[in-house]
């Protein structure tokens, strides 16, 4: 790993165990439906649920649950009483799909930890930003009752302010790795974008200017490679292996559709109006993947592959992830592109199988 | 209407019918009591003269096939559907080998109610294509609802001439058609064995065989299946007009965290919910090209509510009888007509009240269709294919309590508020839509109150929802100490799982060795 992102993620870890051994209630989330400017806003240090072990952790859930639950929501399970998950005082669990809403419960019922499950729309409309604000002020509540702080609204106007200016930073990082050969790699870039989310925006601000100096200075990766664009399910921890293969390989990853990925910094949050009506808004409009109708994806393929060049798209499923998993087809079809479906768990035995078929997909491109 | 004037009463008692054939126990006291079948739709019901149904029992395809032939012809004639529409050609009571030979080869594994209601009730559901095709054919609207299982039906039906139906229900088809056509459509656009059974509807909307091109398709989208939100994506890709309608998650009160119940939660998922079905009414109207009424939609609900108190009292006397007047698998159908009331809503009423009225008889005479020891249960989930409940049954099993994730049809909507508003609150007491905690809250208060002594949920392979949350189902009912069995349904063909054969047996022992 590159040495300045080693750096930030050392730093962003010796806040999250300083604050959670200071009390300061830890919230987690998991695809950025609860705003994490306003988890701060209400006084809780947020931690997205990347899910470190996640083999480890989907077979434990697999137990409490059912063998053809999704991979990442087994996980979720078989993470409930182990670091780092341990230490969440609230998980937020974005409704966005039964697995996810019942993965939230199994935490409730099972292990009697706090749990809040957000009722995310599906349906692009009007009312659906209504509603979703409604949410949005529901969560306030239910995470200022946790950690007994009054909502100040200020706080949560700077913080956007704040979190947008670590947004901008990321996407001057992302240009890097755009550049064929790139500067960056796409597991550094999720890797700095996921430390950078841990800790304060503050905090993330001036080492990310530092960074976009280095980089400015680092020889370019060998190059050039095969231009390639991700998207599918949630991008854990363990799924970082495909990434890994795909760089080995040659190819690079230059754009993504995951709301966990580039997603996260891709637009910044409108600092008019009312915060939570900005952050819901915000929320939605990157949620493509899940509104229907959702030609807006397609849109966002189409504009991406252009801009970006893509010669290639990678499409990740984890194991009966019914949402992307089921779209597969429909995807491949539609965009025409030369299409690498890669289904699968957390599981390490399929590693070589895996290299053999992204070699092939790079090489045929 | 037929030329019957003869008198029927599906009160009376059994003939008596010596000898110990199938089907033909000991005569039952015959009675000279009324149906109470209502006024409004009694008068309509053809006549039958001398016709009375057997002592109840449970009988096979052939065994009916023979019974067919005590039906008089005429009255046959006055089993009709779209009964506003002068044409000749909406009879439905067919005997089962007609069924069979169009396709449903599943009813030669089955057995049946011997009563003339049940098989009526069968008939209507069996016949449900062809009326959907037949609806187009005289001048009706027909609308694809999908994804909340007994609310948007009755938003179309405020609309007149407007027929609802569920593509999502042909996750039976190929379970009753033995064939997995359906499913090797639904296959080529990338649904396959991870994807609920549901999928076969893609197969069936893409074939055109299986009900007609709807006017528009209504889905629902949020808290609800994610295999049928997949579905319908395919088919909005295919180029047909769909409108998605979303759903809300509904937390429970008082659970663990803070926010959970909030007060709030649920008037704002009220309020959601009401807009959702306003947009949903306009582009309804849109599509009918006839106005959105309060006053129609009110109207709808008064005769959706009436189907569903006849449901209410058909379960009740199923559920709590000492002995089983209705099979289960007959139950299961009858309550599943509160979901889009198999394409006529009139029909519908007129074949459950039939049904209720045989049920009541056979109450009143201590007669049923399995023995009085039978092992109760409590059902959890619906299943595709009906050859588990049945059996369950020939086990000695008995189902006294259903939770086939159906709730927000089974409830009787309100009339003292708004209509959208009343069908909004149905929603948000769907099984699907709200915890898994409260789900099974509704599973135990059966098995409480009519005595079950275990829970069997029988899920489906590939259902997102089966898959997510049974094992948390399980978990708390065996908490509160009864014992469970959960088995998937896989696709077989014409036999049934050997593996939930053994586990269904497995677990009659069990509850037999506790009882």
């Amino acid at each position: 790993m590159y040495e300045p992102i080693e750096r930030l993620q050392a730093q962003a870890q010796a806040y999250v165990s300083e604050h959670a051994e200071r009390g300061v209630p830890l919230v987690g989330y998991i695809y950025g439906f609860a705003p994490p400017e306003l988890l701060r806003a209400c006084g809780a240090v947020p931690v997205r649920v990347r899910i470190a072990g996640g083999y480890e952790a989907q077979h434990t859930g697999q137990q409490l649950t059912q063998g053809n639950t999704c991979t990442y929501c087994k996980a979720i399970v078989g993470s409930a009483r182990s670091a780092p998950l341990d230490r969440l005082a609230l998980l937020v669990s974005d409704g966005l799909c039964e697995a996810l809403r019942r993965a939230g419960e199994v935490w409730d019922v099972r292990f009697g930890r706090a749990v809040h499950t957000l009722s995310v729309p599906r349906v692009g409309n009007e009312e659906t930003l209504r509603h979703y604000v409604a949410e949005l002020g529901a969560l306030r509540e239910a995470v200022c009752a946790l950690t007994g702080r009054a909502f100040d609204e200020v706080r949560l106007r700077e913080e956007i302010q704040r979190s947008n200016q670590v947004r901008a930073l990321l996407r001057r990082v992302n240009r890097f790795r755009t550049e064929n050969p790139p500067r960056l790699t796409a597991s550094e870039l999720w890797a700095l974008a996921a430390a950078a989310e841990l800790l304060p925006p503050e905090q993330a601000i001036e080492p990310l200017q530092c960074l976009c100096a280095e980089l400015e200075k680092r020889t370019p990766l060998e190059g050039p490679r095969k231009r390639l664009l991700l998207l599918g399910s949630f991008l854990a921890q363990d799924d970082r292996a495909l990434v890994d293969l795909i760089e080995q390989g040659g190819g690079q990853i230059v754009c993504d559709a995951l709301l966990e990925g580039q997603g996260t910094f891709w637009r910044d949050v409108s600092a008019e109006g009312d915060p939570l009506q900005a952050l819901a808004a915000h929320a939605l409009e990157g949620s493509w993947h899940i509104l229907r109708p959702h030609e807006a994806l397609f849109q966002y393929l189409e504009a991406q592959r252009e801009a970006m060049k893509v010669q290639g798209i990678v499409y990740k499923t984890l194991e009966f992830c019914d949402p992307w998993s089921l779209q597969a087809k429909r995807i491949k079809m539609q965009t025409k592109a030369p299409f690498l479906h890669v289904d699968g768990d957390y599981s390490p035995a399929h590693r070589q199988q895996l290299r053999t078929r992204v070699e092939a997909f790079l090489e045929m491109l | 209407m037929s030329t019957l004037h003869r008198h029927y009463d599906p009160c009376r008692g059994a003939v008596p019918a010596p000898g110990a054939q199938e089907g033909r126990g000991d005569p039952a006291p015959t009675t000279n009591r009324r149906s109470p079948v209502p006024a409004t739709v009694s008068h309509e019901e053809p006549q039958l003269d001398g016709y009375r149904d057997l002592a109840p029992a449970k009988v096979s395809f052939s065994k009916w096939n023979e019974l067919f032939e005590r039906i008089p012809l005429d009255a046959i004639a006055g089993f009709r559907y779209y009964r506003d529409c002068p044409a000749d050609w909406s009879t439905y009571l067919f005997p089962p080998c007609t069924y069979s030979a169009y396709g449903a080869r599943h009813l030669k594994r089955l057995q049946f109610d011997n009563g003339l209601a049940a098989w009526r009730l069968w008939s209507f559901l069996l016949s449900e294509s062809e009326r959907l095709f037949r609806a187009r054919q005289v001048g009706k609207s027909v609308v694809a609802t999908s994804g909340d299982l007994g609310v948007l039906p009755v938003l179309v039906s405020g609309f007149p001439n407007a027929v609802p139906f569920y593509p999502d229900c042909h996750w039976a088809t190929p379970f009753l058609g033995e064939s997995s056509v359906l499913f090797d459509a639904a296959q080529r656009y990338g649904l396959g064995e991870n994807a609920c059974f549901s999928r076969a509807s893609l197969g069936a909307a893409f074939k055109g065989a299986y009900f007609p091109e709807p006017a528009l398709y209504l889905c629902a989208s949020g808290a609800t299946c994610d295999d049928f939100h997949a579905v319908m994506d395919l088919i909005q890709w295919s180029g047909r007009r769909v409108h998605w309608f979303g759903i809300p998650h509904c937390r429970d009160a008082g659970v663990h965290a803070a926010s959970n119940g909030h007060p709030a939660h649920d008037a704002v998922n009220r309020r959601y919910l009401v807009q959702q079905l306003e947009r949903a009414a306009q582009v309804l109207s849109q599509a009918l090209q006839q106005p959105w009424s309060p006053t129609q939609l009110q109207d709808a609900i008064a005769r959706v509510n009436r189907l569903r108190a006849t449901v209410d009292r058909l379960r009740h006397l199923t559920f709590s009888a000492p002995r089983a007047p209705l099979p289960a698998v007959e139950a299961y159908y009858a309550e599943y007509a509160l979901l889009h009331y198999y394409g006529d809503l009139e029909e519908c009423q007129r074949v459950l009240d039939h049904l209720l009225a045989t049920v009541e008889q056979r109450v009143r005479a201590q007669q049923g269709v399995l023995q009085e020891d039978a092992l109760k249960v409590v059902w959890v989930s619906p299943t595709p294919d009906p050859r588990v409940l049945d059996f369950w049954e020939s086990l000695g099993g008995r189902v006294v309590g259903t939770e086939y994730l159906n709730r927000q049809s089974l409830l009787p909507l309100r009339t003292d508020v708004p209509p959208l508003e009343a069908l909004a609150e149905a929603l948000l007491h769907g099984s699907l839509f709200g915890t898994t905690r409260r789900r099974t809250g509704t599973v135990l208060e059966q098995c409480y109150r009519y005595g079950a002594q275990g829970v069997i949920i029988s899920s489906t392979f590939g259902a997102s929802h089966c898959a997510a949350e049974t094992g948390l189902l399980a978990y708390l009912v065996k908490r509160a100490g009864l014992p469970v069995l959960h088995f998937e349904v896989p696709f077989t063909g014409a036999q049934l799982s050997g593996q939930v054969r053994t586990r269904l047996e497995a677990f009659a022992e069990l509850l037999r060795g506790r009882s």
